[in-house]
């Protein structure tokens, strides 16, 4: 007995606190960044139409759909626009700061502090990008999401050597299973529904013309193809959660993931949403594998940590 | 400190080893779980050694509880919503929902679930002092740009129509008074069933109504037919959502005023009425036909939701 839980603390210790390199950290970093500053910055074109305290999104409006004292946000405090403008434009330079990452353990927390703002504020406009885009930013504030492609290493090359940490190891662990819990329940909430099992779910998104921005309506002539594609598509999410841990099955469930993402993100519109997804999903990729692909994509570049 | 330095040292990636691609001392393959181990290589005692943690066990433990109620709370908000749930999920959602909402991780997670439905619109007229009509709709690919713009205002239409549709028809109550006369003249009378039943096909004057109506009628024939546990949930049920429809009744009066002041504000209007639409999702034999997406017949009835009191009067 004694021995099974020296077993169970000593695999605990290795999951949670094995040190590890903070290179996927950084690379979900870099990519999420992007998209998070440019989920921001695009409010700017409405911000008043959806941050004034009487219009789209208005204080009652947000004091009812979040139902929740604890769903705080800035914009609940602020009553002056011109004050707001000017804080979003502070907000998005902290979303760009950490982006790039420069002074990385500041910035990250300042944009998630704002992300989650700014979401808290949006409910009834938001949808799943936010919702990822929150988790992200998060888990790259806990670990040392500017240890590589950042500023930070950039100033401070000469003295500071790019160090395996358990944090990052936390970090990454904390993302991973976030993940699973997304995946599961959207696998499992799939099940519920009768397109689903009659394998129509598929056609039920494809030909839905607000958010279609690929035509894929061809596909009715083929209906076989679309059941296969629904079957397939649940069957990937619903087992997600325990198969992206074998090492055998990890390359089939991230791949699905990446194909199903960006799927989505190509013929329904959602371009934000299906590359968030993707990047998350990179939570899964050993760090072995994220030095051989940057050393591809980097090769030429030698101010990088590459592999060569 | 000197210790310090020396621990760091030999747990340094360095920037050699990164550059030449030689990471067998500094590679955790953190993303790999723990089989990422190199099990057939002679070092691997001297991976384990460099890879270890140099937290105290005082750490692991605060860490460990730490990450433990995180990913706890994490996984109640989804467990806990949407409905059906369990009371223990919604329980333990009470005590961490005040956690997962200050992060804003309190989410269903139910993407296109349980299935990809038909989208909604909210269609729109302002009028403005000289009588100019401006029509448009919430979302609108040619007006709201860029993409993820667009599909904000898609989500606005979307979460509205959660809350359920007012669908006044405005134009049939003087036909709703008739009928609710002839039930209370059938009832005075004593025809009772059939007072019932014309009430039942009574249109509604809005959708709670409809559904409190069935709803009763529904919990009625489970007592009658003993099915006692299936009519308790179903009351209670009724009566949480009865609570909910109250709320969602404020809220939809409070969003399409601002909704209608935004618009006219944009289109320096006076007046604003507003509608709800389902666009339907054609099946293969439309499409197959030589249909189209956007054809008429894909479009259900406009329920008007919004409209200032001049047009009303």
């Amino acid at each position: 007995m004694k021995t099974f839980w020296m077993t169970v603390m000593t695999a605990w210790d290795r999951f949670w606190f094995q040190k590890s390199d903070p290179i996927v950290l950084s690379v979900i970093r870099v990519l999420a960044g992007a998209i998070l500053f440019y989920t921001h910055l695009v409010w700017t074109f409405e911000l008043e139409s959806f941050f004034s305290s009487d219009l789209i999104l208005s204080d009652e409006h947000n004091e009812i759909i979040t139902g929740t004292k604890f769903a705080w946000s800035h914009f609940n405090w602020v009553g002056s626009f011109g004050l707001l403008t000017a804080i979003h434009y502070f907000a998005l330079i902290c979303m760009f700061l950490y982006w790039i990452g420069f002074y990385t353990r500041i910035t990250s927390v300042i944009s998630l502090l704002f992300t989650i703002s700014y979401a808290n504020r949006a409910v009834g406009a938001t949808f799943g990008l936010d919702q990822i885009n929150v988790m992200l930013t998060f888990y790259c504030a806990i670990g040392p999401s500017g240890a590589m492609f950042s500023m930070d290493r950039l100033l401070r090359k000469r003295t500071v050597e790019v160090v395996p940490t358990s944090l990052a190891n936390v970090a990454i662990r904390l993302a991973q299973l976030h993940l699973c819990v997304i995946y599961l329940f959207a696998g499992t909430g799939k099940l519920l529904g009768s397109s689903w099992w009659n394998g129509e779910a598929i056609w039920g998104a494809m030909a839905n013309s607000e958010y279609q921005t690929l035509d894929l309506t061809w596909l009715a002539a083929s209906p076989y193809l679309i059941n296969l594609i629904t079957h397939v598509s649940l069957a990937w999410e619903a087992s997600y959660v325990f198969l992206v841990w074998p090492k055998w099955t990890r390359p089939v469930v991230i791949g699905m993931a990446f194909g199903v993402h960006l799927g989505i993100g190509i013929a329904m519109g959602m371009v934000e949403f299906g590359l968030i997804m993707a990047i998350a999903n990179l939570v899964f990729v050993s760090s072995s594998l994220m030095r051989r692909l940057i050393g591809i994509v980097l090769s030429g570049v030698n101010e990088w940590p590459t592999a060569k | 400190m000197s210790k310090s330095n020396s621990r760091n040292k030999k747990n340094r990636v360095g920037r050699s080893q990164l550059e030449t691609g030689d990471h067998t001392r500094g590679d955790g393959d953190s993303g790999t779980g723990p089989a990422g181990h190199q099990k057939n290589d002679n070092s691997h005692s001297a991976v384990d050694q460099s890879m270890r943690t140099d937290w105290t066990l005082r750490t692991r433990i605060i860490v460990s509880v730490l990450v433990v109620l995180h990913l706890a709370a994490v996984f109640s908000a989804p467990f806990a919503m949407p409905q059906p749930s369990s009371e223990l999920s919604v329980g333990i959602d009470s005590v961490t929902g005040p956690y997962t909402s200050a992060l804003y991780m309190r989410h269903g997670y139910r993407f296109f679930a349980p299935d990809p439905g038909p989208s909604h619109l909210l269609r729109y007229e302002v009028i403005d002092e000289s009588g100019d009509v401006v029509a448009g709709r919430f979302p609108d690919k040619s007006n709201h740009k860029p993409r993820l713009m667009y599909h904000r205002f898609f989500m606005i239409s979307e979460h509205f129509w959660g809350l359920g549709t007012l669908g006044e028809p405005v134009e049939n109550q003087s036909q709703v008074d008739d009928l609710n006369r002839a039930v209370t003249y059938l009832r005075d009378n004593g025809f009772i069933d059939q007072a019932d039943w014309l009430l039942g096909s009574i249109p509604p004057t809005s959708n709670e109504e409809l559904e409190e109506r069935q709803i009763v009628k529904v919990i009625k024939a489970l007592e009658n037919d003993g099915k006692f546990a299936a009519a308790k949930s179903a009351r209670q049920n009724f009566e949480r959502d009865r609570d909910g429809l109250a709320t969602a009744k404020r809220h939809r009066k409070v969003w399409l005023a601002g909704i209608a002041k935004y618009l006219k504000q944009k289109h320096n209007g006076a007046v604003v009425r507003i509608w709800i639409q389902e666009h339907l999702i054609p099946d293969y034999d439309h499409i197959l036909d030589g249909g189209g997406l956007d054809d008429p017949e894909t479009y259900g009835p406009r329920r008007l939701v919004y409209s200032d009191e001049e047009v009303v009067k």
